[in-house]
């Protein structure tokens, strides 16, 4: 019976997540497969608080939350998401995503860098004309 | 005597009254909400202090609008004009308050290290002729015997400086440049139309420039430092808009 709830439970949590795969054939970084993971789970489910602890530095730093919250209000939902590629640099990579929701289908590249001993992502601004 | 003293407590009486009707007609519920937004400590404060710390910054704003030239779209609005100058006020504090820390800057440098690298300049010599037929006669000659280029340039060069110094390679029309940043040192151009004359150009040296985090860090953090005061500045603008629209 305890099985049985458990089961059911589990289910309807794994349910609501949104599902994030990666490409097997491409090698990734552990931590950064690790801060992939977390960032997009928290970025489908507009988790906007918790992807801003993600954002590079130096963008929390230009960036309120509050700001940064608004400005991701209307960004579409996805329901899953696919890392498909990836090129690394020196202490950079840019990563491939492909979204899906529905019939909806977006490819985007994320860039992330290496600064201090973490992972960190870079969104996309118009802040700086380079 | 008593008659002194009933006049002077009417007098004060008045002059209570008018400064009570002074502050509550030039003060609207919408300004203390502006203020409250811009300064989050005041919240606790009753609305008539703030309404006399507003009148006081009404005063500062009049000094400030006469020496800052403000948009011309806002001089219509009393109240907009106050919230300007407040946020500016409260910009000047947040300057005060927020250097960017190591990881701020070191992160800022990992992403933007090329693009802020200062240009690079080069020692360039420049043969200026008014064909292309002898432009071509000139870039022949050279082809087979490079060190002539000096002789050359003195001989046949319509223009009398040959050698140019340390000229940042934003200088050049863009077909020089992208030859420049292809070339080495030695290297002689194929003639360059820029008209009415052909250039035949030798790079002297390249002077390949510094983007250490050390030498861009004064760069880094005035860049940081205004974005950081704009953002906040717009998005204080954006939450006062939308309150007054309301």
């Amino acid at each position: 019976m305890r099985i049985l709830f458990i089961f059911i439970f589990s289910v309807i949590l794994l349910r609501g997540a949104p599902l994030l795969s990666f490409n097997p054939n491409l090698q990734i970084p552990k931590q950064l497969q690790q801060q992939i993971e977390r960032y997009w789970a928290a970025r489908m489910q507009k988790k906007f608080d918790i992807s801003y602890r993600y954002e590079i530095p130096y963008q929390q730093y230009i960036y309120t939350k509050g700001w940064y919250m608004n400005f991701f209000k209307d960004a579409p939902l996805f329901s899953s998401a696919q890392v498909k590629k990836l090129v690394c640099k020196k202490n950079h990579c840019t990563v491939g995503i492909l979204l899906k929701n529905g019939d909806t289908k977006l490819f985007l590249y994320d860039r992330w860098f290496y600064v201090g001993d973490r992972w960190y992502h870079l969104f996309r601004d118009r802040a700086l004309p380079f | 005597m008593r008659f002194i003293v009933l006049s002077i407590c009417s007098l004060s009486f008045l002059f209570a009254t008018s400064i009570y009707i002074d502050i509550n007609r030039t003060v609207s519920p919408s300004m203390i909400d502006a203020y409250k937004t811009l300064f989050p400590a005041t919240k606790y404060l009753s609305d008539n202090k703030i309404k006399k710390k507003i009148l006081k910054d009404k005063l500062f704003a009049s000094e400030f609008l006469q020496k800052e030239k403000i948009d011309n779209r806002l001089k219509h609005s009393l109240d907009l004009l106050v919230t300007h100058f407040l946020a500016s006020r409260y910009i000047e504090l947040v300057k005060k308050s927020n250097e960017p820390n190591e990881t701020v800057l070191r992160s800022f440098y990992e992403v933007y290290k090329d693009s802020l690298k200062p240009p690079k300049s080069v020692d360039i010599s420049t043969i200026k002729v008014p064909s292309l037929e002898e432009a071509d006669k000139i870039y022949l000659t050279l082809k087979k015997d490079p060190q002539k280029f000096d002789q050359l340039a003195r001989e046949k060069s319509k223009d009398s400086q040959i050698h140019y110094k340390n000229v940042p390679i934003t200088f050049f029309n863009p077909e020089i440049r992208e030859w420049i940043r292809n070339h080495k040192q030695g290297d002689i151009s194929t003639p360059f139309h820029i008209a009415p004359f052909y250039y035949i150009d030798r790079i002297d040296k390249i002077y390949d420039t510094n983007a250490s985090y050390e030498s861009l860090l004064p760069t880094m953090k005035q860049l940081l430092k205004n974005l950081y005061i704009s953002n906040r500045l717009d998005r204080l603008y954006q939450q006062l808009k939308e309150k007054y629209q309301k």
